[in-house]
């Protein structure tokens, strides 16, 4: 039997578990500031950063074989008047790939913007059982959609609702997600702990892990996957050892949505000596800061 | 004429505070490490392991001064060279000067710069996290 699944990027951004009471307050406080101090306009917003890094990265998960080698690692972003490009490529919870986006609207503590988010990376499945081949082949799910990310000192909390596919082959597709995010300074160290509930609609889901009675083998049944929410925790470590490199290390877990780990071909994968059925990832690495 | 001689006065008058300041500084040597304190992000407080050694020519009393206090960080008694060693935190350049302990010039300063990885004003454009 042969298997192959590729997953270019299932997590997107969160936001949750806070307490809305220091939440709140803080944002009573920023909210007196507004009335002293304008709001930054759009050209001064312009900016961004990019960051590159290398290091050593170790990740289990059903999707593909364990990964366990050096990597390159890539995060950045750039905003010119209201247009913006984001690229995640590792060593964040948000390794979602590029993503394209307009500032729409901005408070002292609130950004709004309309953006990208791959909200599904692409499956491929090739299962030859007892004779029969169970193929599927499911590219991305780009969709597009609103998005709020309050920054609250050292809090960061990130909603998102996309409600259209820019590019599906079904309908119906529908991703929410919610994230928070805190970092606390020990010394000149920085700790970020963050945890994101990624939700997919019952459409989305069913799209990628089930299995129709025509595509069932005899140990690939019928299966029907419901909506569900993926949750991710992630805590980090950053030390600047110049203002611009960074050494950093990471620990990432992802439990995914018992419709996902419930598919008899994610059971199945994650049964793999080299894989497992939740996804677990380290990284140790040194970025240079443009 | 008047004008050339005022002119040549002006930049004499100028010109000897300067040389008599170098050459008060060669007599007297700070060195401190690091140099450079880098923080994460601007505005947060730094955190530095200092390391001063100071040299002077002639015997005498000195005292080591930081901008992050009034008071002397330490002062030495009938000496011609100090270390100093201690922890510090600061959101700003440190500065550290040597002192006669009788009087408040200073003869030699040096400082710490501080330095950060990001700036402050591009943390409200980032969407999530910068790292």
């Amino acid at each position: 039997m042969k298997i192959h699944m590729k997953k270019t990027i299932q997590q997107l951004s969160l936001c949750l578990l806070i307490s809305l009471s220091a939440i709140n307050s803080n944002h009573l406080f920023a909210e007196e500031a507004i009335h002293e101090a304008p709001m930054p306009a759009q050209e001064d917003r312009n900016g961004g950063f990019l960051k590159l890094g290398y290091g050593y990265k170790i990740e289990v998960s059903p999707y593909e074989s364990e990964v366990n080698h050096f990597s390159m690692f890539l995060n950045g972003r750039y905003q010119w008047h209201g247009l913006f490009v984001e690229a995640s490529y590792g060593a964040n919870e948000r390794n979602e790939g590029l993503s394209i986006g307009y500032n729409l609207y901005n408070t002292a503590d609130w950004n709004f913007d309309v953006s990208t988010i791959n909200a599904h990376g692409e499956i491929n499945v090739e299962i030859i059982d007892t004779g029969k081949t169970l193929s599927q082949h499911f590219d991305n799910t780009d969709m597009i959609g609103l998005r709020a990310t309050g920054n609250f000192d050292q809090t960061t909390i990130q909603f998102m609702l996309a409600p259209y596919a820019m590019s599906s082959d079904y309908d119906d597709a529908f991703y929410a997600s919610m994230w928070l995010g805190r970092s606390w300074q020990v010394k000149n160290w920085e700790l970020h702990g963050s945890i994101g509930l990624e939700y997919r609609s019952q459409e989305m889901l069913d799209h990628y892990y089930g299995i129709s009675a025509e595509e069932a083998t005899e140990h690939f049944g019928p299966y029907e996957a419901d909506a569900g929410i993926d949750v991710t925790a992630q805590i980090s470590a950053s030390y600047p050892i110049s203002a611009n490199i960074l050494f950093e290390s990471y620990f990432k877990y992802t439990d995914f949505a018992s419709s996902i780990s419930n598919s008899p071909v994610m059971k199945f994968a994650g049964s793999f000596g080299d894989r497992a059925e939740e996804r677990t990832e380290v990284g140790v690495l040194v970025s240079y800061v443009f | 004429m008047s004008y050339l001689v005022l002119l040549i006065m002006g930049a004499s008058l100028g010109y000897a505070p300067l040389s008599f300041a170098k050459e008060e500084q060669t007599k007297y040597s700070l060195i401190i490490e690091p140099d450079q304190c880098v923080a994460m992000r601007q505005g947060q407080l730094c955190y530095v392991d200092v390391k001063i050694n100071w040299r002077a020519q002639h015997l005498g009393n000195y005292c080591l001064f930081s901008s992050l206090q009034p008071n002397a960080l330490r002062c030495w008694t009938n000496v011609k060279s100090g270390k100093f060693q201690r922890d510090m935190s600061a959101d700003e350049n440190i500065l550290f000067s040597l002192r006669k302990q009788e009087n408040k010039d200073d003869l030699i300063i040096k400082e710490i710069e501080m330095a950060w990885v990001y700036d402050k004003n591009t943390r409200k454009n980032i969407s999530w996290r910068m790292f």
